[in-house]
């Protein structure tokens, strides 16, 4: 019964697709033509970046790879500490909030200045953006599930002679399981959002973002767009549907 | 021989006057009073929990945290573990697991009848079996003192007489001091060798009931009776 709902959601979008451009409200490509176009672009490269939409869609999950892999090696234990530790968490959550609030696109300009020494100062800037993008709801879901630690545990865990890093270890870390596995889902769909904005403002030559905004500038190619558009949404679900596969492995104790 | 003299005072409220008394080697001594009398608060006093003015020493030296086992009122289990990872917590503190504790804790786990259920999570068990999981696990750690925290007062009738009668085998098969702490009379005289009464806050020993009853123990028996009788006269004192 589920899946045939999802199947009539899916239908219905593809119907009132051809039912707008039928009826001449939006001038589009057809769903069948832009299905066509799409599986052209994942074999043969595009003429202009000379690049298949495969090689551009590898090109941004790189980026956004390298840039949450690093935002969650620093987030999930530092959320850990602050959790845990009221005093640590008033000095880090301080810092902290100061850059929470700007937008990680806001920084992409500086980004660009202060990576401008480095090799390839597009690619590094377009990392930091996503490091950006994914570090903050990585590092705040964390911290909420390190600091609802069940009390009465830890107070088990004491009157069982447990250290403070047995306590981390034993009670803290595994207790905070389901917010981390929450802030790695979260973090790379942020994450995969950003390095698509950001790849349209520079040209880092290649790239999903890059690729449909290119395709924009040499003459509003909508089949083209649209089909780059299709691969960001498509990735971006599948990004996120292995995590929850993930958490059902890890968390099967919930 | 476990020697207990402590007084307590939370934020200058006189929750423990001045509770005294001593156990025996393999005694079961059950501590009854009001709720609110600070039954608790003396079991976690004994186990390091919550400072305290007074002493308490075992064979004449401080008591070592280590030499208690504690079973909580809520089961306090850990979700993420199964019960045998569970029985083994407090092993893994004290030393690293090996094979042989392995095999321990499933002996235990057989002992409080949940053989088969090595690999359940907590929340796949019903109440009485994760209150059996939690006196495993103060077992496991082989505790040369068991503190029992009203560990039945969340069942249902049937599984808390039942679990009631598993306690005394186990205890039997064990042999070691428990301390348990109820509100329920019969409770306690089903259990104990020794029944001491606390009276209501500020709380001091009241008075103690030697318990002479054969085991296992008839609740509908005039002999019962008339201990509950003398230990709901003991609480009745002011």
């Amino acid at each position: 019964m589920n899946s045939r709902l999802k199947l009539l959601a899916f239908f219905t979008i593809i119907f009132l697709w051809y039912a707008v451009v039928g009826l001449k409200i939006l001038t589009l490509p057809l769903p069948h033509e832009v299905g066509e176009k799409l599986l052209d672009l994942l074999v043969n490269p595009e003429p202009v970046l000379g690049k298949n939409l495969i090689q551009h869609s590898l090109a941004s999950l790189v980026r956004v790879m390298v840039g949450s892999s690093i935002a969650f090696i620093l987030a999930i234990p530092l959320g850990i500490i602050v959790g845990w530790n009221l005093k640590l968490d008033t000095y880090f959550s301080t810092m902290l909030e100061v850059f929470r609030p700007i937008p990680p696109l806001a920084w992409i300009p500086l980004a660009y200045i202060i990576f401008a020494g480095f090799a390839n100062p597009v690619q590094l800037a377009q990392i930091f953006i996503v490091f950006l993008g994914a570090f903050f709801p990585c590092l705040l879901s964390t911290r909420e599930f390190a600091r609802a630690t069940d009390k009465n545990l830890l107070e088990m865990a004491c009157a069982f002679g447990a250290s403070d890093s047995e306590v981390l270890r034993k009670i803290v870390i595994p207790s905070s399981l389901p917010g981390i596995l929450a802030g790695i889902r979260i973090g790379l769909g942020i994450g995969w959002m950003t390095i698509v904005a950001a790849e349209m403002l520079a040209t880092s030559g290649s790239g999903l973002g890059y690729f449909i905004m290119v395709m924009y500038e040499v003459g509003g190619r909508v089949a083209e767009i649209i089909s780059g558009m299709i691969m960001i949404g498509l990735i971006g679900y599948l990004m996120n549907e292995v995590v929850i596969l993930a958490e059902k492995k890890l968390l099967r104790w919930r | 021989m476990l020697e207990i003299s402590v007084s307590k005072s939370f934020d200058g409220l006189k929750v423990i006057e001045n509770i005294e008394f001593k156990t025996y080697p393999g005694e079961f001594v059950c501590v009854v009073g009001e709720s609110g009398c600070g039954k608790t608060t003396l079991l976690r006093i004994i186990a390091g929990l919550e400072s305290f003015e007074g002493r308490i020493t075992y064979r004449g030296k401080i008591l070592d945290r280590r030499s208690i086992g504690f079973v909580f009122q809520d089961d306090r289990l850990l979700p993420w573990r199964t019960a045998i990872g569970n029985v083994l917590f407090g092993i893994e503190i004290r030393k690293k697991v090996s094979e042989e504790d392995f095999k321990l804790a499933k002996e235990i786990l057989r002992s409080v009848g949940l053989q088969g259920f090595e690999n359940y999570y907590p929340k796949e068990l019903s109440g009485g079996m994760r209150q059996r999981l939690g006196i495993a696990r103060a077992i496991a750690i082989q505790p040369e003192i068991l503190l029992m925290d009203e560990p039945f007062a969340s069942l249902d009738e049937l599984s808390r007489a039942k679990m009631q009668e598993e306690l005394v085998e186990i205890w039997e098969k064990e042999k070691k001091t428990v301390i348990f702490v109820t509100h329920s009379i019969e409770e306690a005289v089903f259990l104990a060798s020794r029944v001491i009464v606390l009276t209501p806050r500020p709380s001091k020993v009241a008075g103690e009931v030697e318990i002479e009853l054969e085991r296992p123990r008839d609740r509908t028996s005039p002999d019962f009776n008339l201990y509950k009788k003398r230990v709901l006269e003991l609480l009745r004192l002011r």
